[in-house]
């Protein structure tokens, strides 16, 4: 099935320049692992959120779903 | 073929001084910039950009191997000077010789300090600013 | 001192003009930097006195390491804060730290008041008090500029400056440091203004054998790698901290307004790829770092009626940009940049001016003062108004901004609004409101900053409120920084000083401890910091933390105020064991 990834610009290094990407998932497949089969290592990885409501790494994703993801917040 | 250094990408230079801080490392065993053949300084105060005032390798005149006046600098294939300690008498007409203000002198060990294009500085630049270059050897 | 068994200091006395060398073998058990310095401070402070004695210390440390590897860039100033009346600690990097490694000296102990402004000229072999009358009133760009014609050593030297703000000891002033680094928090320049030091310079080009090259430079090739390949590194220099604008937007956790908001509806118009795509011109490092995290902005002003231009840059980060722009509801990139350039070219911290500027511009929308206080109206968002604001509060205006010049703490004491006025231990907050983290860090960490202890950070890998754990997490940092401030590295690099390669670099320079050595360092360090703080009368539990931070949903939800106390008591429980093992 269908999902959408909506990426923060850092992440472009990690998709050959792609913001918006589409990718087609097995059903049961949390916005981690998905996030992940693009080439985004984890440990990058901060908020997540779908339909613009946060959710956990280990959320299990339904059809259609937009996800966005935004990094690690950083600093001293 | 020979190996020059080329400053070309200071346009990029964040003024981290890595290259002067190995230079003085490797070539002298020294952790003081002071020792490095390599200046990199600001036009004037940190908001002008950064220079880096070395060597640029003459193959058409050496100014400085010219003024020595005990065969101290002797030609570099490709470019530039070698300094033969040795016969150095530390007398600093180099110094003063050289058209880029690029040799300086070290008051500790009595002789110039002079590139010899050994490419430490390019190798640790995390910017991309020195490069070294093949030019064909002229000796 | 590097291959020495000593750290050397030299003291300075304003007031006659002296100076004294020493080489102190017992200091090595503070390893350096902010070790050193506490141990300093503890010795030379006079807790019976005014912040602003004549009598007071103020000193600058580097560390057993700086500069001979990447990223070890910072020097550590140590004082008695004028804002919060308690320990003042504050970090800089620029290339204090090399010249001071170059000139020969660990550690600077200043003293005493010079009898007319002066500035203050350390080199190898000289130390000077110079006249500064001229200078005193300028900006600290001016001030550089003069010293930088007059002064010998360009290219290896470094400035360390005052501006009007630290002349008028305003309590939050700060120290320029090389035109783009500061020590910005907790008053430092008000300190050196009580003491009429408009600058100092410091040249430094000694020659310095390296001890086992082949052992060295192994260390230092390692650690480069690293510094260079990882991505954090790479993030540091792209486009900067100001990364942090978007995703913290997103997770409802950008103070804004005063933190009556957490999501700044402007701030797709502030975030770190605007400032790329409209303002960024430039990035620098301080010297002996790689990443060059330094952002330079620019902005385009008219500043005379036929088409007069100039183009202004400034440095922006994310506390900025957040202090300075969300904070105060200030919605273009190029506005955030006209408010860093009033407060960098008076001499305060951005930070704290931001907070500060929010608790008046809501006392003076809830008519707790009024235009009679203010001169000008404040509103969120007007930044001509804030601008002038800035220029009162440098220049204490009238008795209300000599009040904001006091801090949000005292002005809220004063005026009212304590709820909104948003400090923690009397300084006012940074620019996470993630969770209970960030507001139990500042609260507990030594000096009241986000950095002690990297508390919000907490917040962001915690999924839910784990007390014991969040505690833990919070003491076990505040004690690690104190090593990692003791190198005196660049915090940006924690991740890759893992206490692996802090020994492997301290071996390669001869300095040999083990990891429980370390660790013994890190607890007497910070243990001597408690034992300073108790000194001047803190007592954690004083601290009062204000309402809003629970009337304002955090990117973790909204908290509750009894657990934040819960926290802070359950930390402070940790530290009277400390106190008494």
């Amino acid at each position: 099935m269908l999902v959408y990834l909506e990426l923060s610009g850092w992440f472009k290094r990690y998709t050959a320049g792609n913001t918006r990407l589409e990718i087609d998932i097995m059903p049961g497949t949390t916005a981690i692992q998905a996030i992940t089969s693009t080439g985004i290592p984890e440990s990058e990885v901060g908020l997540v959120t779908v339909s613009d409501i946060k959710v956990a790494h280990d959320h299990i994703l339904s059809r259609g779903e937009i996800i966005r993801v935004y990094p690690i917040i950083i600093g001293g | 073929m020979a190996k020059v250094l080329k400053t070309e990408g200071m346009n990029k230079c964040i003024g981290c001084f890595t290259c002067m801080l190995v230079c003085s490392g490797v070539n002298h065993k020294n952790h003081s910039i002071s020792k490095s053949a390599i200046r990199v300084k600001t036009s004037g105060g940190l908001q002008g950009k950064f220079i880096a005032v070395v060597c640029i390798a003459c193959n058409d005149g050496r100014a400085c191997a010219e003024a020595c006046p005990s065969g101290a600098l002797e030609n570099r294939p490709g470019g530039g000077v070698v300094l033969k300690a040795d016969k150095c008498i530390g007398c600093r007409k180099c110094e003063t010789a050289c058209i880029m203000s690029a040799a300086h002198f070290d008051e500790v060990e009595n002789q110039p300090i002079i590139c010899k294009h050994c490419g430490v500085c390019a190798r640790f630049c995390p910017h991309e600013c020195l490069m070294m270059e093949d030019v064909p050897n002229d000796l | 001192m590097i291959y020495e068994k000593y750290i050397k200091l030299l003291y300075v006395d304003l007031e006659t003009k002296k100076i004294r060398i020493e080489k102190r073998t017992d200091l090595c058990d503070y390893l350096g930097g902010v070790g050193v310095a506490t141990k300093l401070l503890e010795e030379n402070l006079k807790p019976e006195l005014d912040v602003f004695d004549e009598n007071q210390p103020v000193i600058f440390a580097i560390g057993a390491a700086s500069t001979v590897f990447p990223v070890i860039t910072k020097t550590v100033a140590m004082f008695r804060s004028p804002l919060t009346g308690e320990l003042g600690e504050s970090y800089a990097g620029g290339r204090l730290a090399l010249t001071l490694f170059l000139a020969g000296y660990d550690a600077v102990v200043i003293r005493g008041k010079a009898e007319y402004p002066s500035y203050l000229t350390i080199t190898r072999n000289n130390v000077e008090i110079k006249d500064a009358r001229a200078l005193w009133g300028m900006t600290s760009e001016e001030v550089g500029r003069v010293i930088r014609e007059r002064e010998p050593g360009g290219g290896k030297r470094s400035i360390i400056r005052i501006g009007p703000a630290g002349e008028n000891l305003v309590r939050y002033a700060s120290v320029c440091v090389d035109t783009y680094r500061h020590f910005g928090r907790l008053g430092l320049g008000a300190v050196m203004g009580s003491k009429n030091l408009k600058a100092i310079t410091v040249v430094g080009d000694r020659d310095l054998p390296v001890g086992n090259f082949k052992e060295y430079f192994k260390v230092y090739q390692e650690i480069y790698k690293r510094v260079t390949d990882t991505e954090i590194m790479a993030k540091y220099h792209d486009a900067g901290t100001p990364i942090n604008v978007e995703p913290l937007n997103a997770a409802g956790g950008l103070p804004t307004k005063n933190l009556k908001q957490s999501v700044f509806e402007y701030g797709d118009n502030i975030s770190g790829e605007t400032f790329v795509k409209k303002n960024l011109v430039r990035k620098m490092a301080c010297t002996g770092c790689p990443v060059g995290c330094i952002h330079i902005g620019q902005f385009r002003r008219e500043f005379d009626k036929g088409h007069d231009y100039e183009a202004v840059s400034v440095g922006y980060d994310f506390e900025l940009i957040f202090a300075l722009g969300s904070f105060l509801g200030i919605k273009t990139s190029d506005e955030i940049l006209m408010m860093i350039e009033a407060v960098e070219e008076l001499g305060l911290d951005a930070m704290s001016t931001g907070v500060v500027l929010g608790w008046a511009t809501e006392a003076f929308m809830k008519k707790l003062v009024t235009e009679n206080e203010t001169i000008v109206p404040l509103a969120f968002g007007k930044t001509e108004n804030y601008i002038k604001a800035i220029e009162y509060i440098a220049s204490r205006k009238n008795e209300f901004y000599g009040a904001l010049a006091n801090g949000a703490d005292y002005a809220s004491n004063k005026y009212g609004g304590k709820d909104y006025a948003m400090t923690l231990g009397k300084n006012e907050m940074p620019g996470y409101h993630t969770g209970y983290g960030a507001i139990i860090g500042a609260a507990v960490g030594a000096r009241h900053s986000h950095l002690c202890n990297g508390g919000y950070s907490v917040d962001q890998s915690m999924k839910e409120l784990d007390k014991d754990k969040l505690v833990n997490a919070i003491f076990a940092e505040e004690k690690e920084r104190c090593l990692l401030n003791s190198l005196v590295i660049c915090l940006f690099a924690r991740k890759v000083y893992d206490r692996k390669t802090i020994i492997a670099a301290l071996n390669s320079i001869g300095i040999n401890y083990t990891d429980d050595e370390l660790t013994a360092i890190a607890e007497r360090i910070y243990k001597t910091k408690i034992k300073i703080k108790k000194s001047l009368g803190f007592n954690q539990m004083d601290v009062k933390l204000p309402k809003r931070f629970f009337q304002t949903q955090s990117a973790s939800g909204l908290l509750d105020e009894n657990t934040a106390y819960e926290l802070m008591q359950m930390y402070n429980n940790k530290v009277e064991e400390m106190m008494v093992k």
